[in-house]
């Protein structure tokens, strides 16, 4: 009964914490959306974002990191079948492919050939636009610094 | 649409190809696993942190 209700209430402080994270990231990229791009505001804010998300990877992911870096390297090179290895080389041209006009398009420099923020700025020309974007991109950061994390418990490298 | 942009749209085309495929096709790796691949060590996690912060302050701080 006693770890029934431990486990309701850790879930309990789970959803607050997700909730009152949402609505902070929600108030910060209303905020962010009608910020100029060019503005010490607004290169301010990102600057604070990018310093926390990193704390944060730091500090709430200590020892709870899934491999050491060398396992994970040797991991790589290992042999895991036909489709996986066509897959990952398929996802790598993809990337290579993007990138790569990516910086073909701004080294050309031609109003005919956007590069992709050029692209992106007509959507973050606009406050919403701009605002939605800033929220997806707070996101991602908490993701790629909290997620697929070893449960805490468990320890780890 | 400019060449250009039209180019855009045939790689943005691709994405979207190749994220249903493997959404269908079980052994070809997904964007979940390619994500928790690199997550899953601190110098993947590092990279993954960095390419975000660069973008964030260039589609956010720089004009385009």
């Amino acid at each position: 009964m006693d770890r029934r209700a431990r486990g309701l209430r850790v879930a309990a402080a789970g959803t607050v914490g997700r909730a009152a994270a949402a609505a902070g990231i929600a108030s910060m990229a209303a905020w962010e959306g009608v910020q100029g791009r060019q503005s010490v505001a607004s290169h301010a804010s990102i600057l604070a974002v990018v310093g926390g998300t990193l704390a944060l990877a730091a500090v709430a992911g200590r020892r709870r990191q899934r491999c050491r870096t060398g396992d994970w390297a040797r991991g790589l090179l290992r042999s895991r079948g036909t489709a996986p290895v066509a897959g990952s080389v398929l996802w790598a041209v993809l990337v290579v492919v993007t990138v790569g006009w990516d910086l073909a398009s701004f080294l050309a420099q031609r109003r005919w050939l956007p590069t992709l923020s050029r692209l992106i700025g007509a959507v973050t020309d606009h406050p919403a636009g701009r605002g939605a974007l800033f929220a997806c991109w707070i996101a991602l950061g908490l993701y790629l610094a909290l997620g697929w994390r070893r449960p805490r418990a468990e320890g780890g490298p | 649409m400019t060449p250009g942009a039209a180019v855009w749209a045939v790689i943005g085309a691709g994405w979207v190809a190749w994220l249903v495929v493997t959404r269908l096709v079980g052994p070809l790796p997904g964007i979940e696993r390619v994500v928790r691949l690199l997550l899953g060590s601190w110098l993947g996690r590092a990279v993954a942190l960095a390419a975000w912060a660069e973008a964030g302050w260039h589609v956010f701080g720089q004009r385009p």
